[in-house]
């Protein structure tokens, strides 16, 4: 695949405990990521508080997800959700850039010395910037998210106004898990949506109940596989 | 993402260059690289390298580094190279090493004189001009990033981590210099953003305790600098520079430099007011002493 053509597919999951009904969302994560999705995972911890053995989950989700896990105080969640997503975003770079020089010249960047490697890299650099982004969002709204919701509701504003910032188009996403009446998630924005109603309906959330997080991880796929249908579409059709 | 930690005495070896540096302690460390002070192993020069996972993000600092080495105020680069240990390949830089402290301990330790900070902030301003000049932001400029050279009497910015080119997005930033969180503008890569991070730097030297976008609005900031009475030309320009920051630079160093040639004459009319006080006090003591004499004489 030309880098040119690279979509960064990327789903993050934002939780603060352990998945407890719904299936096992490694499983979940392994499927996204073999479908091209990068699945991210961010822990948020109390402060000081021995929490990281409950968890242990997000590191073999994002394991499963070929992706970065991060543990994070909530007062920092924005800025985790930047780091991990720009992360992303370099990663996935390097490595398609890292298959095409191995098919070329037989080498990959670290192979080479950092002068040769430099030009890649400063490539690289300039369109991460440019590269089309998909983020889905995974938001934790389970009962022991109440006190941190409004945090990760600023976070998640302040996301979208660093993203207004980039030269490249950003799709966005939000799932929250469970969802409303009983559902084991809701997407409260997709893919297109208006989002003049987003900040609206991050306000409406209001956390209780269990974690089904796998349930979450199937309709992000489901959300993320529609969406690049339709853009294919489109495309056809103009 | 997984730090390399380096031991006391470590030898550093250079993959391409096969340079060798021994690690002497940790001087710092970020979210991307540690640093370590290093002696060179042939030429017992010390440097700091700093040394991180991330390739991309090393490479872009040492270009950049490069790129503007001839500012003074750009800590010196010496190389880049590889490290590899253990089946993995680390990268690091090799830079200049700046005894001293930083801004932020700098500023703890010793109470700066009003004056003293506004010249800091001349010659930060000074330094961002450079970046300005060739189309790039600095974007993540804070106290942390800006070492105290008290041997060579100089500034040095040593962390170009933040910086990017105009109209990027900013991927590195402190949500206390960081516009965008404090409401007052977005957070994008324009000379402007580097301005309110500026005076915010003034803020909190002059206000002297921590302040944060968190717990606090623009407008307690705002108070804050109101009612600590660093004077009233001073409070005006840092506000018009952290809410009307669409000005240019040069209108804020304008304005600024003034500011500091009107303080400096007025710390000049303070001492010399001082010294006639103590002169009059002398004054009037000595005659009131000469009076008490003459009425003694005059009583024997």
């Amino acid at each position: 695949m030309e880098i040119k053509e690279v979509i960064i597919k990327e789903m993050i999951i934002v939780t603060d405990g352990q998945s407890n009904i719904g299936g096992d969302p490694v499983l979940a994560a392994k499927e996204a990521f073999e479908k091209g999705i990068v699945v991210n995972t961010i822990g948020i911890v109390e402060q000081r508080k021995q929490e990281e053995k409950s968890l242990v989950e997000i590191v073999e989700i994002a394991e499963a997800g070929g992706g970065l896990y991060e543990y994070t105080y909530i007062d920092d969640l924005y800025q985790t959700l930047q780091s991990v997503t720009y992360k992303t975003v370099n990663k996935t770079l390097q490595e398609t850039v890292n298959k095409q020089l191995k098919e070329i010249i037989g080498q990959d960047l670290e192979e080479m010395t950092p002068d040769s490697r430099s030009k890649f890299l400063q490539y690289i650099d300039k369109f991460s910037d440019e590269v089309v982004l998909q983020c889905c969002i995974l938001l934790d709204a389970s009962g022991s998210m109440v006190n941190k919701i409004l945090s990760a509701r600023h976070s998640i504003l302040d996301l979208i106004a660093s993203f207004k910032g980039r030269k490249g188009k950003v799709d966005l996403a939000i799932i929250i898990y469970p969802g409303e009446g009983g559902e084991s998630h809701q997407v409260i924005h997709n893919f297109g949506d208006d989002e003049g109603d987003l900040e609206r309906r991050l306000y409406g959330i209001k956390p209780r109940g269990t974690t089904p997080t796998a349930p979450a991880i199937y309709q992000g796929i489901r959300l993320m596989e529609d969406r690049n249908e339709n853009l294919i579409l489109e495309d056809a059709t103009i | 993402m997984e730090l390399i930690e380096l031991g006391l005495d470590t030898v550093v070896e250079g993959r391409w260059r096969k340079n060798k540096y021994k690690v002497k302690k940790q001087i710092g460390s970020g979210a991307i690289a540690s640093v370590y002070l290093v002696e060179d192993i042939k030429t017992k020069k010390y440097y700091a390298l700093k040394i991180s996972k991330d390739s991309l993000s090393i490479n872009r600092e040492y270009q950049l580094l490069r790129k503007f080495s001839s500012a003074d105020m750009i800590v010196d680069v010496y190389e880049m190279d590889d490290y590899y240990i253990k089946g993995t390949n680390y990268y690091f830089v090799l830079l200049e090493y700046i005894e001293g402290s930083n801004l932020k301990d700098y500023s703890r330790k010793n109470k700066l004189k009003k004056n003293t900070i506004i010249g800091i902030i001349l010659i930060l301003i000074k330094g961002i001009e450079v970046f300005h000049r060739e189309e790039y932001i600095v974007a993540d400029l804070k106290p942390e990033n800006i070492m105290i050279d008290k041997k060579n009497r100089q500034i040095k910015i040593i962390d170009l981590g933040g910086v990017v080119k105009k109209e990027e997005g900013i991927k590195e930033f402190t949500p206390a210099y960081d516009r965008a969180s404090w409401k007052c503008g977005e957070r994008r890569a324009e000379a402007s953003y580097d301005l309110f991070t500026l005076m915010m730097i003034l803020t909190k030297l002059l206000l002297k305790e921590d302040i944060s976008p968190k717990k606090q609005s623009i407008n307690d900031i705002i108070l804050k600098l109101k009612s600590n009475s660093i004077g009233k030309d001073l409070e005006e320009y840092i506000i018009e520079g952290l809410l009307g920051n669409q000005k240019s630079l040069e209108y804020f160093t304008r304005k600024l430099k003034k500011l500091y040639i009107s303080n400096s004459l007025y710390h000049k009319q303070q001492k010399q007011v001082k010294i006639n006080k103590r002169i009059n006090f002398f004054f009037l003591f000595s005659i009131v002493f000469f009076i008490f004499t003459i009425i003694f004489i005059f009583l024997i």
